[in-house]
């Protein structure tokens, strides 16, 4: 062979060759394929042999376990133990564990796998900056251990979760409230300190691994066999109609335990540590939270009609009623109308988003009840929102109630949809066609503000026009409104990847979610589907409702039917959790609007679902 | 069949001489193209690294500041070819030739390296999907347009006949 052709051959071969030889080597150093899990007999098996004493009859896979007993959502006792099969390690976990309470649920966790941490590898450490470490391990799958000096320490994936050092990096100093990614540094230290050097652990000396982890059930169902969880969550239950129905009566059970004599709702709670918002202290509220949340319970009662929702609905409204007394906000108009709006004790600016949900919730209320003793304090609000709103149909969304003048500038996420929706639904009540008048201008103003080159390729967060949209049918049937909302459900499609679209992820299927690195976060998963299910709706009454929606909403609502706190995954969760829809699956906080969302899809599709498609 | 394979043979031109001609030799406006945007390309990749994407990691900052240093070189040794003397030209032009070498070097490190976090992702997150294999690929591919192409066609222009006899190598 020539020296020229020699040449030419190396120039197109070897790079791909060493392209091609470095991403293998990196690929087969970090890999922990996926466990082959235990059956449902040999998990019966374990907890048999953790409960009864007598020698485990599973002579296979790994001999590294970790028991951990858990009682009122807290870990009494954890011990490691260790043998040549799954068997002789749980027989050995059980000498260990002395007695084991009736009322303790036992957790197993067989680790499975060792593969380098972050860019511990050699060839790894010159991959790009932040990858490396900050997406060093597959949060809720994985785990961490650490060997230094004869002493090593494990740390379970739900342990990682608790520690809440999983989604706490910040990548760039110029978005401070951007958090993603593994805070290693902070993660070596907790790992030190368990092992007892009580130093960081060198990112060396740790190793990732993924478990199969199931759980005993609670102890009125043990007759069923244990649940294999996966990032720590129990299988969700088929979709049906009833399914969705009891999760939505148990997320209004959850709200309504979260909601004080006083009728504001204890904002955020902790599954892990319990630490629950004091609603009778000044600190973190929202008002259109607030008023969303009431709006569901509403929308739970009309649909279900379950009695003991309405007393904490009405006591929720005279919170409201509470904070209008003040009179902060009521104002004569020059043409005599009486406006006033929702403001909150600390503010002095009403948000546009805090009256319009008020009116959504109080409309929701007269419409299951027929009782109209909101209705007076709904036209008010809605007068506001009409003074708010341009000539245009943009609205403007805040009001400084101390000098009564309206903000020109500002604009929030949201507030114009909610705005639209509280004036279709006002319309609906009272048949005044200035509501449906200035819905419809709204609307217009929503759907036609993407009318330049990119608006084709984009959308933003629409939930709430695409609920106006189909709230405002029959008096508006434009052809542009579906056509939008259609538009956003396929943008949306794009973010939810489906069942083996991502093999390790599957656990994702049916969420929204940008990339498989970032778990997804429940609350779009509800807003979103909200949305879909009134563009399903809105095709339907034009005609047809999609397929292709229809089965989005399916895939969604299956994920956070998982998602959401069930008796059989309530193990680790302390305080009345049960109903609850954490922020993500590494995130344990339930924020009402979390529950709201996620729930009042679950409800509305519970209406149709189980009916074929038109 | 030999018969069928012989081509007629174009009938040979009688060689004509060509009259000097009075038309000066056109400029070869190539270098100074190349050194225009060789210089740009320093002051957008300069600003690139201060104002938007600094980076706190040694390894990282000297990589990719190689870029800017890199093409700065390939810029003066480009524009050697306007000075006058013929030793400076020879040098310039293996100046910019070790310096477009080195840049399509630092490309081929920089996908090396986007390579690895993508096996690393793939290691522990499994198979991510088609959005974020299609960003991995467009980043690629991005680095070859955007950082390797100039260098690459510069290196091609230096070393043609043209290029070489300007710097006084032919």
């Amino acid at each position: 062979m020539k020296r020229r052709t020699l040449a030419l051959v190396l120039v197109w071969t070897l790079p791909s060759v060493v392209f091609l030889a470095v991403t293998a080597v990196v690929y087969r150093a970090y890999r922990i394929e996926p466990p082959d899990r235990l059956t449902e007999a040999e998990r019966v098996e374990v907890m048999k042999t953790l409960r009864d004493g007598h020698a485990c009859g599973v002579h296979r896979g790994s001999g590294d376990v970790v028991v951990t007993l858990w009682r009122d959502g807290r870990p009494t006792a954890r011990v490691e133990a260790h043998g040549r099969d799954v068997g002789a390690a749980i027989d050995q976990a059980r000498s260990q564990l002395h007695e084991i309470d009736a009322a303790a649920r036992i957790e197993v966790d067989l680790i499975i796998g060792h593969a380098p941490l972050g860019s511990a590898h050699w060839l790894a450490a010159y991959g790009l900056p932040f990858i490396g470490d900050a997406l060093a391990i597959n949060p809720g799958i994985e785990g961490i251990g650490g060997e230094l000096d004869g002493k090593h320490a494990l740390v379970l994936p739900h342990e990682l979760v608790a520690t809440k050092l999983l989604s706490s990096t910040r990548p760039s100093e110029s978005l401070p409230d951007f958090a993603m990614g593994v805070d290693l540094q902070r993660i070596a230290l907790v790992i030190g300190q368990r092992a007892g050097v009580n130093r960081p652990m060198p990112v060396t000396s740790l190793f990732r691994f993924r478990t199969d982890t199931f759980v005993e059930q609670p102890p009125d169902h043990r007759d069923r066999p244990p649940v294999a969880l996966t990032r720590g969550v129990p299988p969700p239950p088929p979709l049906s109609s009833q399914a969705l129905r009891e999760a939505a009566l148990a997320g209004g059970r959850y709200l309504v335990a979260h909601l004080s004599p006083s009728g504001r709702y204890i904002y955020e709670h902790d599954l892990d540590t319990g630490r629950k918002t004091d609603p009778t202290k000044p600190g973190a509220y929202s008002m259109p939270r607030h008023a969303g949340t009431t709006y569901f319970l509403s929308e739970l009662y009309r649909i279900t009609k379950e009695e003991w929702l309405r007393e904490p609905i009405e006591r929720a409204f005279a919170h409201l009623a509470e904070l209008l007394s003040a009179g902060r906000c009521a104002r004569t108009l020059p043409d005599g109308q009486v406006m006033d709006c929702v403001l909150d004790r600390s503010e002095t600016v009403a948000h546009l988003g805090s009256t319009a949900l008020t009116v959504v919730a109080l409309v929701e209320y007269q419409r299951a009840t027929g009782d109209k003793r909101y209705l007076p304090l709904a036209m008010k609000f809605a007068t506001f929102l009409l003074y708010m709103q341009r000539a245009d149909g943009s609205f403007r969304h805040l009001y400084d109630a101390s000098t009564q003048q309206p903000d020109d500038k500002s604009m929030l996420l949201y507030y114009s949809g909610e705005a639209a929706l509280a004036l279709a639904r006002m319309h609906t009540i009272t048949q005044d066609v200035r509501y449906a008048r200035a819905a419809e201008r709204a609307l217009d103003w929503l759907v036609d503000w993407y009318d330049f080159f990119m608006g084709g390729f984009l959308y933003g967060e629409e939930h709430w026009t695409c609920i106006a949209a189909e709230a405002i049918w029959p008096v508006s049937k434009q052809a542009k409104y579906r056509e939008f909302c259609d538009g956003y459900g396929a943008f949306l499609r794009l973010q939810q990847p489906r069942p083996g679209d991502e093999p390790d992820e599957d656990d994702f299927a049916g969420a929204y979610n940008f990339t498989p690195f970032v778990p997804p976060y429940n609350t779009p998963a509800g807003s979103r589907t909200e949305a879909m299910i009134s563009t399903y709706l809105l095709g339907v009454h034009h005609g047809r409702g999609d397929p292709e929606i229809r089965d989005q909403i399916r895939l969604t609502l299956q994920y956070v039917l998982g998602q959401q706190i069930r008796p059989e995954g309530d193990f680790d969760v302390v305080g009345d959790g049960l109903g609850g829809m954490p922020a993500t699956p590494i995130d344990r906080s339930v924020r009402i609007d979390y529950v709201q969302h996620v729930c009042s899809a679950m409800i509305r599709a519970s209406e149709w679902i189980d009916r074929p498609g038109t | 069949m030999a018969k069928a394979r012989k081509k007629a043979q174009p009938k040979q031109a009688s060689p004509t001489v060509l009259a000097p001609s009075t038309v000066p030799p056109r400029r070869d406006l190539r270098p100074h193209i190349y050194v225009a945007i060789d210089q740009l390309f320093v002051i957008v990749y300069t600003y690139l690294l201060v104002a938007v994407i600094p980076n706190r990691l040694a390894s990282a900052v000297v990589h990719l500041w190689a870029l800017p240093v890199l093409m700065q070189l390939l810029a003066l040794g480009t524009a050697s070819a306007f000075v006058l003397g013929r030793d400076q030209q020879r040098t310039g032009w293996w100046l910019a030739i070790g310096a477009a070498t080195g840049v399509l070097l630092v490309t081929v490190l920089l996908i090396i390296r986007v390579l690895i976090s993508a096996a690393f992702l793939a290691g522990v997150y499994g198979a991510f999907g088609k959005g974020a294999a299609m960003s991995g690929l467009i980043g690629v591919a991005l680095l070859v347009e955007v950082v390797a192409l100039v260098p690459l066609l510069q290196l091609k222009y230096l070393r043609t006949r043209a290029g070489r006899r300007l710097y006084g190598m032919a």
